[in-house]
């Protein structure tokens, strides 16, 4: 008899653990970002999943302490929204409100990684990539969402907000100066699911997989380039290697040229050693000659930087400059 | 003593300031620096020789053509001169005596007369007179027996049945070649010669050979369904010289000929060809070929006919519609095996032509030269096929009709508002998008054939093979633009929105 009671007991307390432990993770779930994820926009979309039975708003608190609500209502299950992201470690919390009370807090570590930047170029190891466009997950988006890609190769959209990628990507084009492919929707252009030497780690893991090397995508419409800077006789090395993207965002920028910074501080990030010290001629008593923070002279209404003085892809002159003679550079600016 | 010892001591100072010198400022790497970059400079220079001493360098004549602009003025006196040798007169045209007379006349001498019983004109019977102009020989001789058999019962019955066997008694030379004209082969020689007197050479039963042959091949006077193209229409209003200045004959054989259609050569191009020797020169010299003349079926005959049409130039239809019958789906390119749009099908879409198209003198060839050009696409003068052209390049066609003011002025001051109005303001926004290193072409935005759009502009512009939509919006004083080159930018003429500021 007593042995009957102990099993009721046993499996009582079994059952109540079970239902705690559900409805623990029925509150909601997130179903992107990944829990260590790495990230190359500035932006993170995070999908979760949440039921109006046990959860009334959930909030994501990012790391510069920018909260977005979602007030979660009956007649949808997921629910999508774009954060902002600084390079490095991003600890963002995604917290569920029941009755003004919390239910649920979890936190995701996303790592936006810098083309450039060297300590936020190598991500800690417990960050990994993480392919969003698989079956699982566009079957949950298109419930809401087409997924299919409906772009007709090499013909933009004549209204972009036609684009089966504007609704969900739309913020990768909200800086001021947007890149031709990318501000038209022709994604598939660059990202079509081929990889490069780089990104070989990317093959089959997604259909939207861009080419590391980049450089022959870019040269399918910058031909022109290709064969100028082929025939020249000093090569800057991200171009020379075709990785156009180390400099270049190629979605858009708040940077002429769809730069990742403006150009003197993209190439000090590399050239750290001429930030500071004695640049180009200095004469007895006068300062040296600027190379940044006055107007170029030779481009109107551009600031001077170094590309005012070199070419980052190509050159005949050595150190890259933009003239073979002495003469002709400096007269770019200092004419009669 | 003294006075070394201060100056030593200055050079020691000097010394050092200038050791210091050279240590704070590291002038020695960049003396060192200075010597590598005069070093590489003057490799440049060593490298780059042929752009500082002259060099013996000939220039062949195609190479001259692709050079335009450096080249131009030579260029234009080439062409001149070439216009002028065109307009040249020309010599008359040599038709090779025995292609035309593979036979000789034959001549009676006397003793073969004699033998005949001569019949004295006098005594010829009435229907013979008056006289006509040219009397055949034997005829005008009375030797009537030569044809016609006096002792027979039926008097004047011929001497033999086949009236042919009679004439190649004398006419010896049988027409022989690969094609016979009907008659001939039928030996109706009568058909069309009168065997005793006409006002006409060659004894023509009409009053001239036009005339002659339009007795049996006018399109009008036959029931036209059977074999069609032996009847020709000469009462449209256009007409082929030869056949009203001289004859049917200038291209026809009347006997025999080893060419379709009885004609003197081949009748696709060569005969014509060897009067119409400035197209020739277009045709067969060209850089770049028309394929409907120079590798399609009928060449020449494809768009002309050769006796007479309705329209002009002997276009068998209005100009537009002569190109459309072939543009009329995607053709191959000659010059560089790609593929020409369907032209039928974008006039159609588009309602908005360019207006020479329109103009049904013109149609196609006012840009087009349909016989060939050294310009590509047929062009009758040069042009670009890139997005971008530099404005010093204006060696445009479009200039040829619109002006240049319309690029290269910045401002527009209000009186001159007709040069275009394409304006922000007075800020004239061609030379905007034209005036540049990176200047646009006009065909960047502006489709030179038809559009949907007003200005003939483009709904999409090809960049590399990528097509951008313009996404132009006319507003009645002015408009906006949002295409893959910029975001959307507005412009008005009266209250300006501040582009190009």
């Amino acid at each position: 008899m007593k042995s009957y009671m102990y099993i009721k007991i046993a499996l009582f307390i079994a059952l109540f653990s079970i239902a705690l432990f559900a409805q623990e993770t029925a509150v909601f779930r997130v179903v992107n970002p990944s829990f260590a994820q790495i990230s190359q926009e500035s932006i993170a979309s995070f999908v979760v999943e949440a039921h109006s039975a046990s959860v009334d708003s959930v909030v994501i608190v990012s790391d510069a302490n920018e909260t977005f609500t979602i007030e979660v209502n009956p007649k949808r299950s997921h629910y999508c929204k774009s954060i902002n992201l600084h390079f490095g470690q991003n600890s963002i919390k995604v917290v569920g409100y029941k009755k003004g009370a919390v239910v649920k807090e979890e936190t995701r570590d996303i790592f936006l990684v810098s083309k450039v930047d060297k300590e936020h170029r190598y991500p800690p190891q417990k960050y990994a990539k993480n392919y969003f466009h698989d079956e699982k997950n566009e079957k949950i988006c298109s419930k809401c969402h087409d997924m299919s890609v409906n772009e007709v190769k090499d013909v933009a959209f004549l209204d972009i907000k036609k684009s089966n990628c504007y609704e969900c990507h739309k913020n990768i084009n909200k800086e001021k100066h947007s890149h031709a492919p990318s501000i038209n929707w022709l994604c598939t252009s660059c990202h079509n699911g081929k990889v490069g030497i780089y990104n070989q780690a990317d093959e089959n893991r997604t259909k939207y997989s861009v080419p590391d090397p980049i450089g022959d995508v870019c040269f399918s419409c910058h031909k022109k380039n290709q064969e100028q800077w082929s025939a020249k006789r000093f090569h800057h090395e991200p171009a020379e290697s075709g990785r156009c993207n180390k400099c270049h965002n190629a979605h858009s920028s708040s940077s002429e040229f769809y730069l990742r910074k403006a150009a003197w501080e993209l190439c000090t990030t590399c050239h750290k050693d001429k930030i500071e010290g004695i640049h180009v001629v200095k004469t007895f008593g006068r300062a040296a000659h600027p190379t940044h923070n006055v107007k170029d002279p030779s481009r109107n209404g551009k600031e001077l930087s170094c590309i005012s003085c070199h070419n980052p892809h190509v050159s005949n002159a050595p150190s890259l400059l933009q003239s073979e003679t002495v003469m002709g550079l400096c007269s770019r600016c200092h004419k009669k | 003593m003294k006075k070394n010892i201060s100056k030593l001591l200055g050079a020691l100072l000097v010394l050092g300031v200038v050791g210091y010198m050279f240590q704070t400022y590291s002038i020695g790497d960049k003396l060192g620096r200075f010597v590598v970059v005069m070093g590489d400079i003057a490799e440049a220079l060593k490298n780059a020789k042929h752009a500082y001493e002259d060099t013996d360098i000939t220039i062949s004549d195609e190479e001259l053509r692709d050079i335009n602009i450096s080249k131009i003025s030579k260029e234009i006196k080439s062409s001149i001169d070439k216009k002028k040798e065109l307009n040249a007169p020309k010599a008359p045209i040599e038709i090779k005596a025995d292609e035309i007379r593979a036979e000789e006349m034959p001549h009676h001498n006397k003793l073969e007369a004699k033998e005949a019983k001569i019949v004295k004109l006098e005594d010829l019977p009435d229907k013979f007179k008056p006289l006509k102009k040219y009397l055949h020989e034997p005829f005008k001789m009375g030797a009537c027996q030569i044809c016609h058999d006096s002792n027979s019962k039926n008097p004047g019955a011929l001497i033999k049945k086949e009236i042919q066997d009679i004439c190649y008694e004398c006419h010896k030379t049988r027409y022989s070649k690969e094609f016979d004209h009907a008659p001939v082969k039928d030996g109706k020689c009568t058909d069309c010669h009168d065997p005793h007197q006409s006002n006409v050479k060659m004894l023509l039963k009409s009053d001239s050979i036009n005339e002659l042959c339009m007795k049996c091949h006018d399109r009008k006077s036959t029931f036209g369904a059977k074999a069609k193209k032996l009847f020709v229409d000469m009462s449209l209003e256009v007409k082929h010289k030869p056949i009203v200045e001289k004859s049917c004959l200038e291209c026809h054989e009347a006997h025999t000929a080893n060419h379709k259609s009885l004609l003197k050569l081949d009748a696709k191009m060569d005969l014509c060809l060897s009067c119409h020797d400035d197209e020739k020169e277009k045709i067969t010299h060209s850089k770049f070929k028309h394929g409907g003349v120079n590798t399609s079926q009928k060449r020449c005959l494809e768009c002309h006919d050769p006796h007479a049409t309705k329209h002009k130039k002997l276009l068998k239809k209005e100009p537009v519609a002569t190109c459309l019958n072939c543009h009329d789906k995607e053709v191959k390119s000659d010059e560089d095996g790609g593929m020409l749009m369907n032209m039928k099908k974008h006039f159609d879409e588009n309602p908005n032509w360019h207006k020479p198209i329109k103009d049904p003198k013109k149609g196609c060839s006012a840009c087009h030269d349909p016989h060939g050009s050294d310009n590509f696409s047929l062009l009758r003068k040069s042009f670009t096929k890139n997005f971008y052209a530099n404005l010093e390049n204006k060696d445009f066609f479009c200039f040829e009709c619109h002006s240049e003011k319309k690029i290269t002025k910045q401002f527009i001051k209000s009186n001159e508002h007709n040069i275009t109005s394409f304006r922000d303001g007075d800020v004239n926004l061609h030379h905007l998008h034209v005036n540049d290193r990176k200047g646009r072409s006009c065909r960047a935005c502006h489709d030179e054939h038809a559009s949907k759009y007003s200005h003939l502009i483009r709904d999409y512009t090809d960049f590399n093979g990528v097509k951008f939509p313009l996404r132009f919006v006319e507003t009645p004083e002015g408009g906006s633009c949002a295409p893959a080159c910029h975001k959307e930018f507005a412009y008005d003429r009266v209250n300006p929105k501040g582009i190009g500021k």
